[in-house]
């Protein structure tokens, strides 16, 4: 009987693997860098939009400097981290960079928010139930649109991007009882901007 | 197109056109040195500020205060060496700056970082002093500094007013046992006379022996004493620098009084 090797392709056979584990495959080859993409391009481009209200081709513009950082600093990661933090981190750092150059410009895209997300947010800040889906998201998306940004990025990664308050300090950089005021005065500035939207309607 | 594979290729594509390698694991090691290194010579120059400024804080005139001022607040503030607490707090700053750009630093809030850091220098600073690093600084930075009497440490300008009272110099020559000449800060010659001091001191008055005196001007550049206190304290380095001038004349007697200034 004859036995042949045959190579599995990177492309296919890192799809088992944690992210750990591609990252030091990545290092001895970069055709396994493709799974860290495959694995974080949405997540981070509605990170992206997220927080920084630009439209859709410049998140690519931004996703895409932010792959060729994590591909060039794959040695920095450090295991104590998890790496969807580490990631988040860089492209929050991206955002940051590229702030004035947003903020400079008019905001174009709109806030997009699932159903369940609503009823996250909706049953965390005790929002009021008798209003109608559409309208609930259409609020809860103008104020997370119009809240100073550094708020606005703690609720998003709390309640859109589901992440702990440590996995939220290390993404932002800052300790984890500043995470938590953060948060406390996030939600005290969301659920004054929803009432006034309420208000409104 | 995000949602397509072409995104996924593209950033591979560039990678591979622009040749792009991840950086050497050395590199962001190197960076991390650096910045602990860093922190760490902050926080023995912040420790040796300290030192210094418990020299000062701890040979300042507290037995004397209410003469030199009027209250303990108003002498306090007289008499804080500000230069070293602004010295201190740069490198505070730094430490604070380093920490926070270490792998784990951010997960340290302000708070913990400025009372470690600020610990850490009162418990080093404490050994600095003891071994004497704060005197030395002192004395030398009085010895070679220009600025020392108005920036470093201007209190010793308080002990440099005979006008009202105060004045600070070294003995150059004895005239008898109630009186003997001075130098004072300026370079001014005073005689002094120590006829009424209310406290006589158990130690001999010699030349080259620096000293800080209370009482009043009874003539031209004639200076009757109440208190006469020896001076061994922060601003030795300025007094030993006039000396220097003073004792030119005779390469003998500067020797011997230098030697007499090392051993107290």
């Amino acid at each position: 009987m004859i036995l042949t090797k045959t190579r599995i392709h990177p492309s296919e056979a890192g799809e088992d693997k944690t992210d750990e584990e591609i990252v030091k495959l990545s290092l001895a080859d970069q055709e396994y860098f493709l799974h860290i993409i495959k694995r974080y391009k949405l997540k981070l481009y509605r990170y992206v939009l997220r927080i920084s209200n630009i439209d859709p081709e410049e998140a690519e513009d931004i996703l895409q400097e932010v792959f060729m950082k994590v591909y060039q600093n794959l040695n920095d990661f450090d295991d104590s981290l998890k790496f969807s933090s580490w990631i988040y981190r860089i492209t929050h750092n991206q955002v940051i960079s590229n702030f004035r150059k947003i903020t400079a410009r008019p905001q174009k895209a709109g806030f997009d928010i699932d159903d369940e997300l609503i009823k996250n947010i909706a049953s965390e800040f005790n929002l009021v139930d008798n209003l109608d889906a559409k309208i609930l998201q259409k609020n809860i998306a103008k104020v997370i649109e119009n809240m100073n940004v550094k708020y606005r990025e703690v609720l998003v990664l709390k309640f859109l991007e589901e992440k702990s308050y440590n996995e939220i300090s290390d993404i932002i950089k800052k300790p984890t009882g500043t995470v938590g005021s953060l948060m406390n005065r996030a939600k005290k500035e969301f659920r004054e901007e929803f009432l006034k939207q309420n208000v409104k309607i | 197109m995000i949602k397509d594979d072409k995104f996924d290729s593209s950033i591979l594509d560039t990678i591979k056109e622009k040749n792009l390698k991840p950086k050497s694991k050395w590199t962001f090691l190197l960076k991390d040195y650096v910045v602990w290194a860093l922190g760490v010579v902050s926080l023995l120059l912040g420790s040796i500020a300290m030192s210094v400024i418990i020299y000062l804080v701890k040979n300042n005139d507290w037995d004397i205060y209410t003469e030199l001022s009027g209250s303990l607040a108003e002498f306090v503030l007289l008499t804080m060496p500000y230069f070293w607490i602004v010295f201190l707090i740069i490198f505070l700053l730094v430490i604070n700056y380093n920490i926070k750009h270490t792998k784990k630093g951010y997960k340290l809030s302000l708070p913990i970082i400025f009372s470690a850091s600020i610990s850490i220098s009162i418990f080093l600073g404490a050994l600095l002093f003891n071994a004497g690093l704060g005197r030395a600084i002192d004395d030398v930075l009085g010895e070679n500094v220009s600025f020392y009497d108005t920036i470093i440490n201007p209190r010793v300008r308080i002990w440099n007013n005979p006008e009202s009272g105060r004045l600070m110099g070294m003995i150059v020559e004895k005239v008898s046992d109630s009186e003997f000449y001075l130098v004072d800060l300026k370079d001014g010659r005073w005689l002094i006379n120590i006829d009424n001091v209310k406290t006589p001191l158990d130690a001999e008055l010699d030349c080259g022996c620096p000293v800080k005196l209370t009482g009043a001007i009874e003539g031209a550049n004639y200076f009757v004493v109440e208190q006469i206190f020896i001076h061994n304290g922060p601003g030795r380095g300025i007094l030993r620098h006039h000396l220097n001038g003073q004792a030119s004349t005779s390469v003998e007697r500067h020797r011997r009084i230098m030697d007499m200034m090392n051993n107290q």
